[in-house]
C-alpha cells in the first residue's frame, strides 16, 4: 500500500530532474546563441572600421587612420575564433560562421595588401586599388549578408530554444503537478486503505466483544501482532476464562438434585437446571425469559391457581429474605398436566453490591413425602381408633365391675372381656412394633436351613386348637429361612383360617418343592373372600367391612407383616379364594438345598 | 318399656353396653352393621340409638342422616358412640343431626346418666 505514494513520488521526482537537466541544457545554448548574435555585429564593426581606416589611409596616406585597422587586425583573429567556438556544436550556425570566417580572413588579407601597397601614384595602380576596394565592397556586402544570416539564424534558434524551454518548463510544472497528485492520492488512498483494513478489524474485535458479552461464542481473529491483534488475544483469554466459570456455575447448577430456577427481579426465569427440566417437564429452551408464574403454575390445598404476587419466590425477592419449605400443600402443575405437591426453598439473588437482584427458587417433589405425612397421620387415627376399642372395653368393664354388684355370670363375661381386651391391645402393641421393624429396615434377617415339617407341627399344636389339619409334605426339601419368622408366618395364617372358617371344618397345609423354591400352601374352606377384599388384602390395616370379619378380633396388620416377612426372605405371597367355599394362601421361599449347591 | 338400639360392629362394646343399661326399663337391641341398625329403626322405631361411627356398609354419620331425613324416624334420639373424637368428626356428627355425641372410651355410669337425660327429657316432651 505504501508502494503506491513513493512509486508516484519517484516517477515525479525522475521526470522533474529529467527536464530540469534538459532546462538548463536548453539555457546554455540559448545563451551561447545571445553571445554569438551579439559577437556578429562586433566582427562586422571591426572590418568596417578597419575598411573605414585603410579609405582614410589610401586618400592621405596618414598612418594615423591605420589605427583601427591596426586593432581590427589584431582582435578580428581571435573574435572569428572565438565565434568559431561558440558555434561550435551547432551544425547551422557554424555553417555561416564558417563562411564568414571564410570571407573575413581574406577581406582582412585584401586590406593589409592595399595597407602594404601604400596610396595610389598612378591612375593603374588607383584603378588596381579602385577595383580591390570595390572587390572589398562586394565582400563586405556579402560579409554584411551572411551575418544578417547569421542573425537570423541565431535568433531563429533563440526563438525555437526558448519555446523548447518553455515546452520543459510546461513539463516541469506538469510532472511536479503530477508527483505531487500521485503522492498525495496514494498516501490518501493508503490512508484510506489502511484505515479501513484497520476499522474491519477493529468491528471485528467490537462483534466480539459484544459477543462476549451476551456470552456467545466468539469468532476467530486473524492473529497480528500490534495493539489490536493483542486487544483480541486479550479478548480470547477473558472468553475462555469466562466459558470455564460458566462451566463450572453450569455444573454446579445441573448437580443439584433439586429443580432449581433462578429469575430475574421480575421473576423472568433466567435459567434452570436438568432437575428442573425432568421435574415439571419443560425444557430449559421453552422456559427461558418467560414469568416463572406462567410457567410454573402453582396451586393451593384448594386447587386455587396462586398469582405471582404471592408465591414465595416473590416474596423472597420482596423481603430479601430466604424462606424454608413449610408444608406439603401447594402442588406444581408440570407439562403434561400432572399435579405433583412441591416442597421450595425461595431465595433472593443478591448482586456485588448486597442489592438483590433476582432470585432461585429450589424446587423439590415431596409426593413421597406428603404420603408419608398421610400415612403417619392415619396411621396415628387408625392406631388411636385401634387402642380406643380395647380401652373401652378394659374400662368399661372394670368400672361395671367396681360400681356394680353383678351376678356371677355377668362378672365372669366382663372379666372375660377384658381379658380379651387387653390380649388383644398386646397384639396391637406386638403388630405395631413389627410394622415399624420392617418399615425403618432395622429387621435382621438370619437365613438357615428350616425343616418346614417340625414348625408346621409345632404351630399346629399351639393355634390349632380341636381342628383337625392334614398336613401334606410330599418330601419338600428344608428352606432358607429365618426361622423365627417362618414360625411367624405359619402362626398367622393358620390362626387366620382358623379365625375365618366354621370350627370342626379341616385345614390343610402342604408344602413342595417347585424349581429353586419351596411353595407352602394353607388353604380353609371357610367365608372366602371377594374380589375387592382380596385386592386390598395385604394392605397396612386393612379390615373387611363384614360382620363375619368384624365379629373377630384383628388389627388389619397380620397379612401385611406376614408379606413383609415372605419378601424380606425373597419369597412371594398371594392368595386365592371364593366367597363362601374357603382360601387358599401360598408362599414361596428359597430351597435350602439350592443355597448348598450354589455355595459348593 | 323404652326400647334403645346399639348399633356397633365390636360385639364386645354391645356386650359392655347391655351389660350397662339393661334393666326391666330397658329393652335392648342390636345391630353389627349400618344397614341393619337402619332397617331396625325403621322397623322397631326404638326411642333412642347409640351409634358407632366405623360401622361396615353404612357408617353411623350415613345411618343417622338416613334416620333424621325419614319423618317415620327422626323423632328418634341419636347418639353417637365412637372412638373418633376429633373436631371434624364432632362437626360431621353435628351436621348429620345427632342428638349428642359420646367418645370411647366411655365410662359406663355417665352412659347411664346420659340415658336417663334423654328419657326424661323425651318424657316431659
Amino acid at each position: 500500500v505504501l508502494g503506491i505514494p513513493i512509486v508516484g513520488l519517484i516517477a515525479g521526482t525522475t521526470s522533474v530532474t529529467y527536464y530540469q537537466h534538459q532546462q538548463s541544457n536548453l539555457q546554455a545554448e540559448l545563451r551561447g546563441l545571445r553571445d554569438a548574435e551579439t559577437g556578429l555585429p562586433t566582427i562586422l564593426a571591426s572590418l568596417l572600421d578597419a575598411e573605414t581606416g585603410v579609405r582614410g589611409f589610401l586618400l592621405t596616406g596618414d598612418r594615423v587612420f591605420l589605427t583601427p585597422f591596426d586593432a581590427s587586425t589584431r582582435a578580428l583573429p581571435a573574435e572569428l575564433r572565438g565565434l568559431t567556438q561558440q558555434v561550435s556544436g551547432n551544425p547551422g550556425l557554424g555553417r555561416i560562421a564558417d563562411a564568414v570566417s571564410a570571407l573575413a580572413a581574406p577581406r582582412l588579407t585584401t586590406l593589409q595588401r592595399l595597407v602594404a601597397r601604400g596610396p595610389a601614384e598612378t591612375p593603374e595602380a588607383r584603378a588596381a586599388q579602385q577595383e580591390l576596394l570595390l572587390e572589398g565592397n562586394d565582400q563586405t556586402n556579402q560579409l554584411r549578408r551572411l551575418i544578417g544570416d547569421l542573425q537570423d539564424e541565431a535568433s531563429r534558434q533563440y526563438d525555437e530554444g526558448f519555446a523548447s524551454l518553455q515546452h520543459v518548463r510546461l513539463m516541469i510544472s506538469i510532472a511536479f503537478v503530477l508527483s505531487v497528485s500521485f503522492g498525495l492520492i496514494g498516501g490518501i488512498a493508503a490512508a484510506i486503505l489502511m484505515a479501513r483494513g484497520v476499522v474491519r478489524r477493529l468491528h471485528r474485535l467490537e462483534g466480539n466483544a459484544r459477543r462476549l458479552a451476551a456470552g456467545e461464542e466468539m469468532l476467530p481473529l486473524p492473529p497480528a501482532e500490534d495493539e489490536i491483534g493483542r486487544l483480541g488475544v486479550a479478548f480470547e483469554d477473558a472468553s475462555a476464562l469466562l466459558r470455564e466459570r460458566e462451566a463450572l456455575k453450569a455444573s454446579i447448577l445441573s448437580s443439584i438434585a433439586e429443580g432449581t430456577v433462578v429469575t430475574d427481579l421480575h421473576g423472568r426465569i433466567l435459567s434452570i437446571n436438568p432437575a428442573m427440566e425432568s421435574l415439571a417437564g419443560w425444557p430449559a429452551s421453552d422456559v427461558l425469559g418467560k414469568q416463572f408464574a406462567e410457567v410454573y403454575r402453582i396451586v393451593d390445598r384448594d386447587g386455587e391457581p396462586i398469582p405471582w404476587e404471592r408465591t414465595r419466590l416473590y416474596e423472597a425477592i420482596a423481603s430479601g429474605l430466604t424462606l424454608a419449605p413449610e408444608g406439603y400443600e401447594r402442588t406444581m402443575v408440570a407439562a403434561d398436566g400432572r399435579r405433583f405437591p412441591f416442597g421450595s426453598t425461595s431465595a433472593p439473588l443478591m448482586d456485588g453490591d448486597g442489592r438483590v437482584c433476582g432470585g432461585v427458587e429450589l424446587v423439590r417433589d415431596v409426593t413421597r413425602e406428603r404420603e408419608i405425612d398421610q400415612l403417619k397421620s392415619s396411621l396415628i387415627s387408625t392406631v388411636s381408633h385401634e387402642l380406643r376399642t380395647p380401652l373401652t372395653m378394659i374400662q368399661g368393664f372394670s368400672e361395671l365391675l367396681v360400681t356394680r354388684s353383678l351376678d356371677a355370670t355377668s362378672e365372669k363375661e366382663a372379666l372375660h372381656q377384658i381379658r380379651q381386651a387387653s390380649e388383644r391391645l398386646a397384639r396391637l402393641i406386638d403388630d405395631l412394633l413389627s410394622v415399624a421393624r420392617i418399615e425403618s429396615g432395622r429387621l435382621a434377617v438370619r437365613a438357615e436351613p428350616v425343616d418346614i415339617g417340625v414348625v408346621i407341627d409345632e404351630v399346629v399344636a399351639s393355634y390349632a386348637g380341636d381342628r383337625a389339619v392334614s398336613v401334606d409334605l410330599d418330601g419338600c426339601p428344608a428352606a432358607l429361612a429365618d426361622r423365627d419368622k417362618f414360625v411367624q408366618i405359619i402362626t398367622n395364617l393358620v390362626s387366620n383360617a382358623v379365625k375365618y372358617s366354621a370350627p370342626g371344618i379341616p385345614i390343610s397345609i402342604s408344602a413342595r418343592a417347585e424349581g429353586s423354591a419351596v411353595h407352602v400352601s394353607v388353604s380353609d374352606q371357610g367365608i372366602g373372600m371377594d374380589e375387592e377384599e382380596l385386592a386390598h388384602l395385604f394392605e397396612r390395616f386393612y379390615r373387611s367391612e363384614r360382620s363375619e370379619v368384624r365379629s373377630e378380633a384383628g388389627t388389619g396388620l397380620g397379612l401385611y407383616i406376614t408379606r413383609s416377612l415372605v419378601e424380606l426372605q425373597g419369597g412371594q405371597i398371594w392368595a386365592s379364594s371364593t366367597p363362601g367355599e374357603g382360601s387358599t394362601f401360598v408362599f414361596t421361599l428359597p430351597a435350602a438345598n439350592e443355597r448348598k449347591e450354589n455355595a459348593a | 318399656v323404652r326400647t334403645m338400639l346399639i348399633a356397633d360392629d365390636e360385639p364386645g362394646i354391645r356386650t359392655l353396653v347391655r351389660m350397662t343399661l339393661e334393666s326391666d326399663a330397658y329393652e335392648i337391641l342390636e345391630a353389627d352393621d349400618g344397614e341393619a341398625a337402619l332397617a331396625i329403626a325403621r322397623m322397631r322405631h326404638p326411642d333412642l340409638i347409640l351409634l358407632d361411627v366405623s360401622m361396615p356398609k353404612r357408617n353411623g354419620f350415613e345411618v343417622c342422616r338416613a334416620i333424621k331425613a325419614d319423618p317415620r324416624t327422626s323423632d328418634i334420639a341419636v347418639v353417637m358412640l365412637t372412638a373418633r373424637a376429633q373436631q371434624a368428626d364432632r362437626e360431621q356428627g353435628a351436621e348429620a343431626g345427632v342428638d349428642d355425641y359420646f367418645t370411647k372410651p366411655f365410662s359406663p355410669v355417665a352412659l347411664m346418666q346420659l340415658v336417663e337425660g334423654i328419657y326424661s327429657k323425651q318424657r316431659s316432651a
